[in-house]
């Protein structure tokens, strides 16, 4: 079959193949397959030629774009895996391009005609006959390398992209998720049943802070979807007209800023995981579309005509009772049962008092090499007072207890009151809220505050506050007309 | 019959100028061949471009793509058209002009779309991004980052992931979501480490630090902010490290400590100034305003402060000013 030699002599084989390739040098000659040393799947560069015109060319072109270089009779026999660019060469054999190209080509390669006419019917007939381009040299020569060049970087990028995928594995091994408190084993082992199908939806609930990213990472990147794109989106983090866009896409036009057609994450995700964060928030319009999504497995884009189909599994991820929301018609029904396939629920960090230890040494140890700092462990009491605290924020608040005391650490190991916790966080505000003041005071001051910051828009303010729309109207006092019922934001 | 690719030589010395980041050499060298044969060669157009804007030449950079544009687009050379528009969007960028910048990134967009160029997609989206964060777009902002990401995930571009997360933290942080804008920068030092590139995880411990101010914890604060002024130190990167003292000098000023905040922010408007960084300038100033207003100078801290507005407005930097005029007035000037 194929592979170079430097030992043996060049000459263009018409029978067989030949294989050269970066570094630039190597003589092309013929071989057989006992001296083949090339990987099966390297990128390569495969001319089928029908005349011995512009034979010269195609190993400075390979080695240019990093390609090695083989000649064949056709590219029929190509492993369709292998990353391989074709050219079909006919250099004064231009009559006979496009019956080589129907053979060579075969739909699998990209594959490419090669002439010395510069003439539009040679080029039409050999793109009809499954070409994707036509060049006549010597005129296109430097075309023809910019086209093998690009298509030589897009290999190296899917090679990058692929082994990026298995980096991300490695991080997110499911086995190397730390403890082993019951409650966080029957989580994971549910996951674990889920894991191998890959169009199971999943929602995961759970504190804020317990893990839900993690664990749809863990899903995604031990699962068959791991070689596609794992993307993520917070659905409390844009209001309800981007965050269409942005899942959907749009076409040119949909709306004033749409100045050019942009793909949404679903069409991103293809071949990948959707995860949806904080999915409680999305607006029932929303939910809707998504529910079509779902249901269909193709979606619209905003302004759009044309159905897309997406290939897509949907993890969603909730910190809020959406049961309740359910009841209180802040949302769907048949959405919230299409979603809860494969609920898992994640413990809090106090139902899983025996693995905080665990996780705090394990941060140190991070923290630690992060910053450079020397610190050996905890303390006796350290550990006591670890196990001893609530963490109300979960294992997000362990972590940034442990990083924040690795940071301003003065000794060898980490002592109790070293964890204690920093001063109250204050957020950005235009001005002080009452203080001291009765708790519904400060909590309407606050309501009131970014009611004013989001220039009088409720759904937005109810969005930024963290708190459903009927809950903050209640809170203005302004709430008459609407059910009582907490849509189930905190 | 001889093929040979035009200009071959010219090729050959640029390419290993490029290779060996010699910015300054590339252009001059294609600055003395700019009629004779570099608009010729498509890849030399853009490496011509690229090098005016490694070399600080936005403007030259700018003039140039405008030339030579057309001819690429004329010629289906579609990877230096690509690139080059890319190249033009900043090049309108660095000279403040947005408009013209967004339009250039919308088409080498739609480019990158039409080819299925995943790089060039990631790369305009995160720049719109940048461009809708400058002028207060912030959640159009974020839109767009978070689009950047996927492209980026499949080409397994880690610095393009760090970049696009350290960015999104900033515009968390400016949206007031200070939880969210944290777990961004750490997703921005993950990847940084992985990319092997110090400096994104500096930016990011930096903006961590910054976070931790803005929360309220300037002891954490400035601890953060001391280890990242030590990386950029050693980087050899002034302009951030400025931006590093200034975060120790307002942590530290936080902290009632006014003497070590004037040493702090004294030496962040020096290393600013040496190094011709106006929006770092301004930030300085506007900490040595605050200082001065803590330390009950309220004459010293209208000076700083108006020097720094003057600067925001020069940089069209319209929230910081705005923000900045609301606080002279609060100061009880006229």
């Amino acid at each position: 079959m194929v592979s170079g030699s430097a030992s043996r002599p060049a000459a263009p084989p018409r029978r067989g193949a030949t294989s050269a390739g970066a570094p630039a040098g190597e003589p092309v000659g013929p071989a057989d397959a006992a001296d083949a040393p090339e990987p099966a799947l390297a990128p390569r560069l495969v001319v089928v030629p029908l005349s011995d015109s512009f034979a010269e060319a195609w190993l400075p072109l390979a080695s240019d774009a990093g390609l090695r270089l083989q000649t064949a009779d056709s590219l029929a026999a190509i492993d369709p895996r292998a990353p391989v660019i074709g050219l079909v060469a006919a250099g004064g054999m231009e009559d006979a391009l496009p019956a080589a190209l129907r053979a060579a080509a075969a739909g699998q390669v990209e594959v490419a005609a090669v002439g010395a006419l510069a003439c539009h019917r040679t080029a039409v007939a050999a793109m009809r006959a499954g070409a994707a381009d036509y060049f006549a040299l010597p005129a296109d020569l430097d075309r023809l390398r910019s086209w093998l060049m690009e298509r030589a970087e897009r290999f190296r990028e899917r090679a990058q992209g692929l082994a990026f995928a298995e980096t991300e594995a490695r991080k997110y091994r499911f086995d190397g998720i730390l403890g082993e408190s019951p409650a966080l084993m029957r989580a994971l082992g549910l996951a674990a049943r889920v894991i191998p199908h890959p169009n199971v939806t999943v929602l995961i609930t759970g504190e804020t802070g317990t893990g839900k990213e993690l664990l749809a990472r863990a899903i995604h990147y031990n699962g068959p979807r791991r070689t596609g794109a794992f993307v993520d989106i917070n659905c409390a983090a844009l209001p309800e007209t981007l965050l269409e866009s942005e899942l959907f896409g749009h076409e040119k036009g949909a709306f004033t800023d749409a100045s050019a057609a942009k793909p949404g994450l679903f069409e991103l995700a293809d071949g990948g995981t959707l995860f949806l964060d904080e999915i409680g928030h999305l607006a029932l319009p929303l939910q809707a579309k998504l529910l079509r999504a779902l249901q269909e497995r193709q979606i619209r884009r905003v302004g759009g005509t044309r159905t897309i189909a997406v290939d897509v599994r949907i993890i969603a991820a909730t910190h809020v009772d959406l049961a309740a929301a359910v009841r209180a018609g802040a949302f769907r029904e048949d959405l919230y049962y299409r979603l809860t396939v494969v609920p898992i629920e994640l413990p809090p960090l106090r139902a899983r008092q025996r693995d905080v230890v665990v996780l705090a040494r394990h941060f140190l140890a991070r923290s630690a090499a992060e910053y450079g700092v020397p610190i050996a462990g905890f303390t006796q009491a350290a550990e006591r007072q670890l196990r001893e605290r609530d963490w109300p924020g979960n294992v997000r608040e362990l972590r940034n207890a442990v990083e924040r005391a690795v940071l301003l650490a003065a000794g060898p190991a980490l002592d109790a009151p070293d964890l204690e916790p920093p001063p109250s966080p204050r957020g950005v505000t235009d001005g002080g809220l009452p203080f001291p003041a009765p708790l519904d005071e400060i909590v309407h001051a606050a309501a009131v505050r970014m009611l004013e910051r989001c220039g009088g828009n409720k759904s937005e303010t109810a969005r930024r506050l963290g708190i459903s729309r009927p809950r903050l109207l209640r809170i203005l006092g302004e709430d008459d007309e609407l059910p009582a019922t907490d849509a189930g934001a905190p | 019959m001889t093929l040979q690719l035009p200009h071959g030589e010219l090729r050959t010395q640029a390419a290993a100028l490029a290779r060996a980041a010699a910015w300054a050499e590339l252009a001059s060298l294609l600055g003395e061949h700019a009629d004779d044969g570099v608009r010729e060669v498509a890849e030399l157009v853009t490496l011509r471009a690229e090098s005016l804007m490694r070399t600080g030449q936005p403007r030259e950079a700018r003039g140039w793509l405008a030339d030579t544009l057309p001819e690429l687009a004329r010629t289906r050379e579609h990877v230096a058209l690509r690139r080059a528009t890319n190249l033009l969007g900043a090049a309108h960028f660095a000279l403040g002009e947005l408009e013209a910048a967004r339009e250039a990134f919308e088409r080498a967009l739609e480019l990158g779309q039409e080819d299925e160029d995943d790089l060039t997609v990631a790369r305009a989206t995160n720049n719109l991004g940048a461009i809708a964060n400058v002028r207060g777009r912030r959640e159009q902002a974020l839109a767009l980052y978070q689009l950047a990401i996927p492209a980026y995930q499949r080409l397994g571009n880690a610095l393009g992931l760090a970049q696009s997360f350290h960015n999104m933290a900033i515009t968390f942080r400016d949206l007031g979501q200070l939880g969210r804008a944290d777990e961004c920068e750490r997703r921005a030092i993950e990847f940084g480490r992985q990319a092997g590139s110090a400096h994104v995880v500096a930016l990011a411990q930096l903006g961590r630090a910054d976070l931790s101010l803005r929360g309220g914890d300037a002891v954490l604060a400035e601890a953060g902010a001391r280890h990242a002024a030590r990386s950029f130190a050693e980087l050899g990167d002034p302009i951030n490290q400025a931006d590093a003292l200034r975060v120790i000098g307002a942590a530290v000023l936080a902290q009632g400590r006014h003497e070590a905040a004037r040493v702090a922010l004294d030496s962040a408007l020096a290393l600013a100034r040496a190094h011709g960084s106006a929006l770092h300038e301004a930030e300085a100033r506007r900490g040595l305003a605050e200082l001065h207003a803590a330390a009950g100078d309220p004459s010293g801290a209208r000076a700083h402060a108006e020097a720094a507005l003057h600067l925001f407005e020069r940089l069209e930097a319209a929230t910081e000013a705005d923000e900045l005029r609301g606080w002279i007035a609060g100061q009880g000037g006229d």
